[in-house]
């Protein structure tokens, strides 16, 4: 397994709620060449999830391991292996599009006389030569969404972690990032994302993870899912699931 | 490697250095950062140090040059010529009805009342011992001035019609002693002439010392805040720094490439703004000369390039400061709102160059960006010494040192990095209060400083207890009840087992003869000044009270107060977030610091770590007060009775006080179980007592 995700706890505190589980011991894997989606409605945890299996935050318990790489004890290990993404991430201003692929290159330890060439094969991929060289302040958001999907595949990592990578973008930017996913999947790597869209998880994943108030209740392909609540669209067995498990 | 031509090629760049040179390139193309680095050092701030002045004076001459309309009422020829000769002067006869008016519309600017009698006072020739009787009993010849003290005009123009009064009086004078015939010897008199006397000189003389190491501390500030702010919480809130964050480098490296790009930033700016200073203050409009009797070496190169080794760490530090505020705020306009009380106590502590010499201002030399500007200060009215500005140059460098360090470990909270919070419950398990310890102990200290200081001049022995009670117990009581600190497990009241109160009680004697060496030690390398001698005598013996008063005061007072204070409130919270020896070092070097002065710090600080370490491995507050108030006692007794604490047979008492509480301390009955963190501890610290012996 690429990804194997056992029991992660994360506790968060807010003066109204008191503290609460924000995460409640999730747990899933991920294999190479699949897609798995986590859907859920804001606030269900799955931004904290998948900050903790990008070792952005630290598990209070539980782990993850990427690529055999454990979160707590070898944070390096897991960031050479891992590209993320997410809608909230930027880019820098005044620097260039290349500028930027040159700098996590090296940050990620690329190999140095092969980051050049990845850079160029990159900008091709993209069709980003026109812009390559201009300061990403002046690029249009189709533009940075395709600077940001590179920057976070720089250092070709087999695992990705895209945190509702779409929120934000018009259908077309959209259509290019779910290529860009399909693209990996045929590569052979294993994408875990996130999404509160029931359409893209529909479109996309090979398997579904549903998520609320910090706790996966089911996790399938979409089949699967529909065997298990008896409804046919998406939004219907998320409903369902939920409400079942809210009632309980 | 050889076969590609790639510019990237060779030994990968560390980290640190990757994140350095793109930092730099982002900083470089900011034209907001660049008019701060450069456009502001080299042109705005020498304009600043020296248009204000320049013009002040160019206006000064100018309204000194105006002519001054003088109304005269009643008759006095030789006074009315004197003035008429006057500079700048022009006399009206004005009559009694009409001076007023005249003086209102501006007409006149000066009147002078001239009385009926005038002339006939001043005229008398005194020449017998009759007059002489006489003259003694007749009223004084007396002049009214009349003038607008608000119209800044006149009062600048005044000075020729003063020297007019002047010279007409002398002239009086010279008559009547020619009158009685007493030769002309006396004739001899000074000659006054207001030539210029560079009124340019003395006003740079006035402005620099005091205006310029303010400027440079500014300078550095606003320099540095706008980009460590830029790389910090602009990065969080554009989004980039997550990416940084999952990229396989340490939170460290990060940290430590952005502070460096801002250091770069300041020392530039420093190095521009300093040139600048120089070169405007050589080549400009005031040539500056400072009058000193005995020139150490001329004010030139050498002073400028002390000033810039003397900010060297200053740079340091603020630029850890901007990235530590930075690092706490999570966007642009949240960290604007802490750069205003940033700036705003570090411009209190820079205007400490203008206090004038404090009772005690040894202190200041460890006080960071004080103690750069007092130095700074001292640099350009050649008052400077090599042991002050090595003491400044250390001190400031340990206090930018650790910012920085602590400032680059600010990326590992995710407090900061995601806005996510504990919970009271977690942060009292955690103990981590950092930031309402540092605005706690931020006040405290202030209030230490100043309060403590105004108070001792007006009663010693009550400044003593006031300062006690209010600025430490009290706010130390306030701050455990806002954190809801449970009392008596912070304040670690427990019964101690009986052998730490044993060494305690026998170490009292043998800590204050140690103190004592090492402050004949100490003086050896840091002499001090009579004058603190006296001072220090001062507050320990207030003369004309009995022992049992001072040592109630000075003794039992602080034992209970500042114990509570540091090993209490103190130690009982940093004890949850730092180990042991850490926890005592720190412990220890708050309570030297807190004594406010330089030449206390060693001896204080030693103790404090003793306090600290004891109450660690007792659990319990109470050897530690138990020693407090042995150790002041012993001091204040020895004081009162004039003990001369380096004799032998004090030696010998110190000696066994240390043996007696080693074996105390040694003895450990099976029955108690000591934690193993402290065993360590105890290890450590009794390689610190030997050194101490």
């Amino acid at each position: 397994m690429a990804v194997e995700v056992k029991d992660l706890k994360k506790h968060f505190y807010d003066a109204k709620r008191g503290e609460f589980l924000a995460v409640d011991g999730i747990s899933f894997s991920c294999s190479q060449g699949e897609i798995v989606g986590l859907l859920g409605p804001n606030g269900a945890g799955k931004t904290t999830t998948l900050r903790m299996i990008a070792t952005i935050l630290r598990p209070d318990s539980g782990t993850a391991k990427i690529n055999g790489f454990e979160i707590t004890n070898d944070p390096q290990g897991v960031r050479k292996n891992l590209g993320f993404l997410s809608s909230e991430t930027g880019l820098y201003e005044r620097l260039t599009p290349r500028e930027i692929l040159n700098y996590f290159g090296q940050l990620s330890d690329y190999p140095l006389d092969k980051l050049q060439q990845r850079i160029e094969d990159l900008i091709k991929l993209f069709e980003m030569s026109e812009f390559a060289d201009t300061r990403c302040e002046r690029l249009s958001t189709g533009m940075k969404q395709k600077v940001s999907i590179a920057r976070a595949i720089v250092h070709d990592p087999p695992v990705m972690a895209l945190d509702e990578p779409t929120s934000g973008l018009d259908i077309i930017t959209s259509q290019n990032t779910y290529q860009f996913i399909r693209d990996s999947k045929a590569q052979g790597k294993c994408i875990i994302f996130s999404t509160h869209i029931m359409s893209e998880a529909e479109k996309l994943c090979d398997r579904i993870g549903i998520i609320h108030k910090g706790k996966l209740f089911a996790m399938g392909t979409l089949e699967e899912l529909r065997e298990l609540t008896g409804a046919h669209y998406l939004e219907d067995i998320f409903l369902a699931i939920v409400k079942e498990q809210v009632d309980v | 490697m050889s076969s590609s031509a790639s510019p990237y090629n060779g030994k990968p760049k560390s980290k640190t250095t990757i994140v350095l040179l793109k930092e730099l390139k982002e900083v470089l193309r900011d034209y907001r950062t660049l008019i701060m680095m450069i456009i502001l050092p080299t042109l705005f701030y020498p304009a600043m140090l020296v248009f204000p002045a320049t013009f002040a004076k160019q206006s000064i001459a100018k309204l000194g040059q105006s002519n001054v309309n003088v109304g005269v009422v009643g008759q006095c020829e030789p006074l009315v010529n004197q003035l008429k000769v006057g500079e700048h002067l022009k006399v009206v006869q004005l009559s009694e009805t009409d001076y007023a008016d005249k003086l209102k519309s501006n007409d006149v600017d000066v009147a002078i009342l001239i009385p009926p009698d005038f002339n006939e006072l001043i005229e008398k020739t005194y020449t017998s011992e009759s007059d002489y009787a006489q003259l003694k009993k007749a009223p004084l010849p007396k002049l009214k001035l009349l003038l607008d003290t608000n119209r800044e005009k006149i009062l600048f123009s005044m000075a020729s019609v003063y020297t007019a009064i002047g010279e007409f009086q002398q002239e009086s004078i010279r008559k009547r002693l020619r009158a009685i015939d007493v030769g002309n010897s006396w004739e001899r008199e000074t000659k006054v002439k207001f030539d210029d006397v560079s009124p340019k000189e003395s006003d740079t003389d006035d402005m620099l010392p005091n205006f310029a190491p303010y400027l440079m501390v500014l300078m550095v500030l606003l320099a540095t805040s706008y980009p460590a702010i830029d790389l910090i919480t602009g990065e969080r809130q554009r989004g980039t720094l997550a990416l940084l964050l999952v990229a396989p480098v340490e939170r460290r490296s990060i940290m430590y490439g952005k502070i460096l790009v801002v250091v770069i930033v300041g020392a530039l700016t420093t190095i521009l703004g300093v040139m600048s200073i120089a070169a405007t203050l050589q080549f400009g409009p005031i040539k500056t000369t400072v009058v000193d009797a005995q020139p150490q070496f001329d004010f030139g190169l050498s002073a400028w390039l002390l000033v810039l080794l003397v900010m060297a760490p200053l740079v340091v530090f603020i630029s850890s400061l901007s990235v530590f505020v930075a690092a706490l705020t999570r966007t642009f306009q949240q960290a604007q709102g802490y750069l205003f009380p940033l700036l705003l106590v570090t411009l209190f502590l820079a205007s400490a160059a203008q206090i004038p010499e404090l009772a005690d201002n040894s202190f200041l030399r460890l006080v960071p960006v004080a103690n750069t500007t007092l130095c700074i200060k001292q640099i350009i009215t050649r008052h400077w010494s090599w042991q002050g500005i090595a003491i400044t140059f250390v001190s400031s460098s340990i206090a930018a040192l650790l910012l920085a360090k602590s400032a680059a470990n600010l990326l590992q909270r995710e407090d900061l990095l995601l806005g996510v919070q504990l919970s009271p419950k977690k942060k009292m398990e955690t103990g981590s209060y950092g930031r309402e310890l540092i605005i706690f102990g931020g006040i405290v200290f202030f209030m230490l400083f100043y309060c403590g200081q105004l108070l001792s001049l007006w009663n010693v022995l009550a400044s003593l207890v006031i300062t006690q009670l209010f600025l430490i117990l009290a706010p130390a009581l306030a701050f455990l009840f806002y954190t809801k600190s449970p009392i008596k497990e912070t304040l670690s009241f427990k019964r101690p087992p009986l052998r730490y109160v044993i060494a305690a009680i026998s170490l009292g004697f043998s800590t204050v003869v140690i103190s004592m060496l090492i402050l004949t030690v100490q003086t050896k390398f840091l002499p001090y000044s009579e004058e603190y001698a006296k001072q220090m005598q001062l507050m320990v013996m207030p003369p004309g009270r009995p022992l049992w008063q001072i040592i109630l005061v000075a003794a039992l007072m602080p034992a209970i107060c500042e114990e509570i204070f540091f090993r209490g409130l103190l130690q009982g919270i940093l004890r949850k977030s730092l180990p042991p020896q850490k926890l005592i070092i720190v412990i220890g070097i708050l309570f030297g610091v807190f004594h406010l002065s330089m030449f206390r710090f060693l001896p204080t600080g030693l103790l404090g770590i003793l306090l600290a370490y004891l109450t660690l491995a007792s659990g319990s507050i109470f050897p530690s007060m138990c020693l407090h108030f042995m150790h002041n006692g012993y001091y204040l007794a020895a004081s009162y009775y004039k003990l001369n604490l380096d004799s032998t047979q004090c030696i010998a008492l110190a000696l066994a006080g240390f043996v007696i509480a080693a074996v105390a301390l040694s003895w450990k009955p099976k029955s108690e179980k000591l934690a193993p963190a402290l065993e360590s501890v105890s290890d450590s610290d009794s390689v610190h007592e030997s050194q101490e012996k």
